[in-house]
C-alpha cells in the first residue's frame, strides 16, 4: 500500500529547514509518532512507575530477572512519563502537528470559498442524466450547491485544539506548583510560601503562596445514615478589618488572584493540649489527629522529658463533633494516667502537673494550585472537541443539477459528490433525481 | 408504593415490552414480513419509557445517577443500547438485523442487573459533580458506538468472505457497512473524547489537575490513540475495508478492556470506588 497522494502533501517553501519538515510530515513518521505515545501509555499505565505505585512494587520490576532489569533501565520503563524517549516522542508529535496545523488553516483559507464548478461533478460518485417533459416553472441552467462546508475546518480545529493542550501540559508541568497545608479551626494561614507543608512547583515555576492572610473559621461535614462523608464545606475569613468571609467545599474551590484553593475529603478532629506543672513552663501543643479506626481518630502527642500523651477521639455515628477524648498519659511504655476529658477539663499527672485538653477544633486539609496554561488547556479541550464533531456530524456534500431544453422535453444532469462515506447517500441521491422528475 | 418496588415493576414492564419485540423482529426478519420491523420499532421505543421512568426513579431514590451499583450501571447500559439501537434503524433502516443482538444483550444486561444486589451505595462527595454524569453518559454512549462499529466490521468480515445466510442478508452491501463502520468509530471517537475531557475537567476541579497519568486515565488515552491511529492509517493509506474490519475489531477490543475490565482489576483513582 502506498500513501494516498493527496494526503499528507509534502510542505511547500525552500526554508533551511525544509528536509526537516518533509520528514516530519511524513505520513510514516505521524503514525510512528502516534504508536510511540501509544507504547508508552501502555506500558506506563500496566507497568509500577515510581512515585505513582507502591516502593515495594517498583523496587520488584527493577529487579525482575536479568533482561527485564536491563530494559527497565534501558528504557525507563520504572518512570515511562518522565522518560527522555517519550518527551522525545512528544517533541517529535508536536513539531509534526505544529507544521501540519499550520499547513491546515493554509488549505482551509483557500478552500473555504471556492465553489466546486461543473468539471467537479465529471466523476461524482453519483450521477444521472435523463429527459423529461419541459416544464414552466423549472429553471433552465446549471445549478451546483454545497452543503456542510463546516466539515472543512473539523481536522484543523481538532489538530489545533491538541496542540493547545500539549502546549498547555507542557506549560503547565514547566510553570504550575502544587502545594498542601493541613490548617486547623481557628489557625492563621499567612501569605508566605513557609507557610505551606509541601510545595511541588515546575522546574521554572515559583512556589504558591495566598494573596493575603486567611483564617480558618469552620470546617463543617454532613454525613449519610452510613456514617459516610455526604459533603464538607469551609469557611474562611481573610485578615484585617471588615474581613470578608469566603466558603469552598469539595469540587467548589477558592478561587485566588494567583491560582486557587481547593479540598478533598481529608478533615478530622485536632487537639489543642496544654502540658502544666509546678516545674513545668506550660507546652501547648495543637495535634492533628489521624484516622486510625473506623470511627476514631487518635494520635501521640510528645509532652515534657519522656511523657507522652494518647489521645483518642471516637467520633458519633450521627455526624455530630465528637465532644471527649479518652487520654492515656504514658512514660515509655508504662501507662501513668487515664481518663476521658471533656474540652477545658484536665487530667492530672503522678507527681504533679496535669494535661489540659483546651479544645477538639476540626483540621482540614487544604490544596493550593496555580496552573498559568489552564485557559489554553481549556481552549484546546473546546477546539478538539468542536474539530471531532464537526469532521464525523457534518459530511461536505457537493450537489449538481443542470437542466437544458431539449425540443418539447428537458434534459436533466444530477450529480452528488460527497467528500466522504460516499455509499452512504444512494438514498439522498434517490430522493434528488425523483424531484427533478427522474425515475431510480 | 415504595420506590423500590416500583422501579422493579418498571424494570420489569420495560423487560416485557423488549422480550416482545425481539419476538417480534424475529418473526419479521427471519420469516421475511418485514413490514413488521416497524412494530417492533415502536414496541421497543414503548419499552424504553418504563425503562426511563424506573432509573429516573432510582436517581431521585438514591440521589445520585446509575453509576454505583452493579444493578444501575447494567440497567443504564442496558437503555442506552436499546435507544442507540432505535436511533440506527430511524436512520438506516436496512440494519434491523442488529436487533437479534442488540435487544437479546439488552435483556441479558437487565436481567443480571435485577439478579444483583439492589442495595444503594453512598456517592463520596468528590463524585458530586456534573462532569461525572457526562463522563459516564459519554463512555456509553462511545462504547455503544464502538460496539456498533465492532458489530459492522464482523459483519463485513462475513460477507467479504462469501458466507451466506438470511440474517446476513439483512444488513446492507458490504461497501455501506465499511462506510457505515468508520463512521461509527468516527461518532464513537467523538464521544470518547467527551469522555476524556469531561474526566480532565472534573478531575481538575476535585484533584487539582487535569491529566495525573493515573492507570484507568491513561488506559482511555491508550484506547483514544488506538481510535486515531486507526482513522490515520485510513485516510493516510487508503486501508481497505478487510484491513479496517480487523483494526476496528482489535480497538473495540481496547475500548472493552478499558471500560469494563481494567477499573477492576488495576489499581487507579477510578477503581477505588468500583473495587
Ligand atoms: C503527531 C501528531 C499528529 C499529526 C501530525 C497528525 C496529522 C494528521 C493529518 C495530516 C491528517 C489529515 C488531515 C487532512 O486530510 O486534512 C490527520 C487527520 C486526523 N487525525 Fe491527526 N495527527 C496527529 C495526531 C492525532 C491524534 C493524537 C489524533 C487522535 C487520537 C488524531 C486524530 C485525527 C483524526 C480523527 C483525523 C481525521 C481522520 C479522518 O478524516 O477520518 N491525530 N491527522
Amino acid at each position: 500500500m502506498s500513501p494516498a497522494s493527496s494526503t499528507p502533501r509534502p510542505p511547500a517553501g525552500w526554508g533551511p529547514f525544509r528536509a526537516l519538515k518533509r520528514f516530519l510530515r511524513l505520513p510514516a513518521v505521524i503514525v510512528a509518532e502516534i504508536l510511540v505515545i501509544t507504547a508508552a501509555c501502555s506500558l506506563g499505565a500496566s507497568l509500577a512507575q515510581a512515585g505513582r505505585s507502591p516502593a515495594a512494587e517498583v523496587a520488584r520490576l527493577q529487579q525482575h530477572g536479568a533482561l527485564v532489569s536491563a530494559l527497565v533501565r534501558g528504557l525507563a520503563l520504572d518512570h515511562v512519563f518522565t522518560s527522555l524517549w517519550f518527551l522525545a516522542a512528544l517533541v517529535f508529535a508536536t513539531a509534526s502537528l505544529s507544521i501540519v496545523v499550520a499547513e491546515q488553516i493554509r488549505r482551509l483559507r483557500a478552500a473555504w470559498g471556492q465553489a466546486p464548478a461543473e468539471a467537479h461533478f465529471r466523476n461524482a460518485p453519483f450521477r444521472r442524466e435523463f429527459t423529461r417533459p419541459a416544464s414552466t416553472d423549472a429553471v433552465v441552467g446549471t445549478h451546483i450547491r454545497t452543503q456542510g462546508r463546516l466539515a472543512l475546518a473539523g481536522s484543523p480545529l481538532f489538530h489545533t485544539g491538541l496542540l493547545c493542550v500539549i502546549l498547555a501540559g507542557a506549560l503547565q508541568a514547566l510553570f504550575g506548583v502544587q502545594a498542601v497545608v493541613d490548617v486547623y479551626e481557628g489557625e492563621v494561614l499567612p501569605a508566605t510560601t513557609e507557610a505551606w507543608g509541601a510545595q511541588w512547583p515546575g522546574p521554572l515555576g515559583r512556589p504558591f503562596r495566598l494573596d493575603e492572610p486567611l483564617t480558618l473559621l469552620s470546617v463543617a461535614s454532613t454525613r449519610y445514615e452510613t456514617g459516610d462523608l455526604m459533603t464538607l464545606r469551609l469557611k474562611l475569613a481573610d485578615q484585617g478589618p471588615g474581613g470578608q468571609v469566603r466558603e469552598m467545599g469539595i469540587n467548589d474551590e477558592l478561587p485566588l488572584s494567583r491560582g486557587r484553593l481547593y479540598v478533598e475529603a481529608q478533615h478530622g478532629p485536632a487537639a489543642l493540649v496544654e502540658w502544666a506543672g509546678p516545674s513545668l513552663a506550660p507546652l501547648r501543643t495543637a495535634t492533628l489527629l489521624e484516622k486510625k479506626e473506623t470511627a476514631a481518630f487518635g494520635a501521640y502527642i510528645q509532652g515534657p522529658g519522656t511523657l507522652r500523651a494518647r489521645i483518642r477521639v471516637p467520633m458519633p455515628a450521627d455526624g455530630r463533633r465528637p465532644d471527649h477524648a479518652e487520654v492515656r498519659i504514658l512514660d515509655g511504655a508504662s501507662r501513668l494516667a487515664e481518663g476521658v476529658l471533656k474540652p477545658g477539663e484536665a487530667l492530672p499527672l503522678p507527681g504533679g502537673g496535669l494535661l489540659k485538653l483546651h479544645g477538639l477544633p476540626y483540621w482540614a486539609r487544604l490544596h493550593g494550585n496555580h496552573d498559568p496554561a489552564i485557559g489554553l488547556a481549556y481552549l484546546g479541550f473546546i477546539l478538539a472537541l468542536l474539530g471531532a464533531a464537526l469532521t464525523y456530524g457534518v459530511t461536505r456534500v457537493d450537489e449538481l443539477v443542470a437542466v437544458t431544453p431539449e425540443g418539447d422535453r428537458e434534459r436533466v444532469v444530477v450529480a452528488l459528490r460527497p467528500h466522504r462515506f460516499a455509499p452512504l447517500f444512494q438514498e439522498r441521491f434517490e430522493r434528488l433525481v425523483r424531484d427533478h422528475g427522474g425515475e431510480v | 408504593m415504595k420506590p423500590f418496588l416500583l422501579e422493579t415493576l418498571l424494570h420489569w414492564v420495560a423487560v416485557g415490552f423488549y422480550i416482545l419485540a425481539t419476538v417480534l423482529f424475529v418473526h419479521a426478519l427471519l420469516w421475511n414480513h418485514v413490514h413488521r420491523v416497524r412494530w417492533a420499532r415502536w414496541l421497543t421505543a414503548l419499552g424504553l419509557l418504563p425503562h426511563a421512568a424506573a432509573l429516573i426513579v432510582r436517581w431521585i431514590e438514591v440521589g445520585h445517577g446509575p453509576y454505583m451499583a452493579k444493578y444501575e450501571v447494567l440497567s443504564s447500559n442496558a437503555w442506552i443500547a436499546v435507544l442507540m439501537l432505535l436511533v440506527v434503524l430511524w436512520r438506516r433502516p436496512s440494519w434491523a438485523g442488529l436487533a437479534l443482538v442488540a435487544l437479546p444483550a439488552s435483556i441479558l444486561m437487565m436481567g443480571m442487573g435485577l439478579l444483583a444486589s439492589p442495595q444503594a451505595r453512598d456517592l463520596p462527595p468528590t463524585l458530586r459533580s456534573i462532569w461525572l454524569v457526562f463522563h459516564i453518559f459519554f463512555t456509553k454512549l462511545a462504547v455503544g458506538a464502538f460496539l456498533l462499529a465492532f458489530a459492522a466490521a464482523v459483519i463485513l468480515l462475513r460477507k467479504l468472505k462469501g458466507a451466506a445466510s438470511r440474517f446476513l442478508e439483512r444488513f446492507p452491501a458490504a461497501e455501506v457497512l465499511d462506510a457505515s463502520m468508520i463512521r461509527f468509530v468516527g461518532f464513537g471517537f467523538v464521544f470518547w473524547s467527551t469522555t476524556i475531557i469531561a474526566g480532565a475537567i472534573w478531575a481538575h476541579q476535585s484533584w487539582g489537575r487535569y491529566w495525573g497519568w493515573d492507570p484507568i486515565e491513561t488506559w482511555s488515552l491508550v484506547t483514544w490513540l488506538c481510535f486515531g491511529t486507526l482513522l490515520h492509517l485510513r485516510l493516510f493509506y487508503r486501508l481497505g475495508p478487510r484491513a479496517t474490519a480487523w483494526i476496528t475489531i482489535g480497538c473495540f477490543g481496547v475500548s472493552i478492556l478499558t471500560a469494563f475490565i481494567f477499573p477492576f482489576l488495576i489499581p487507579s483513582l477510578h477503581s477505588a470506588y468500583f473495587q
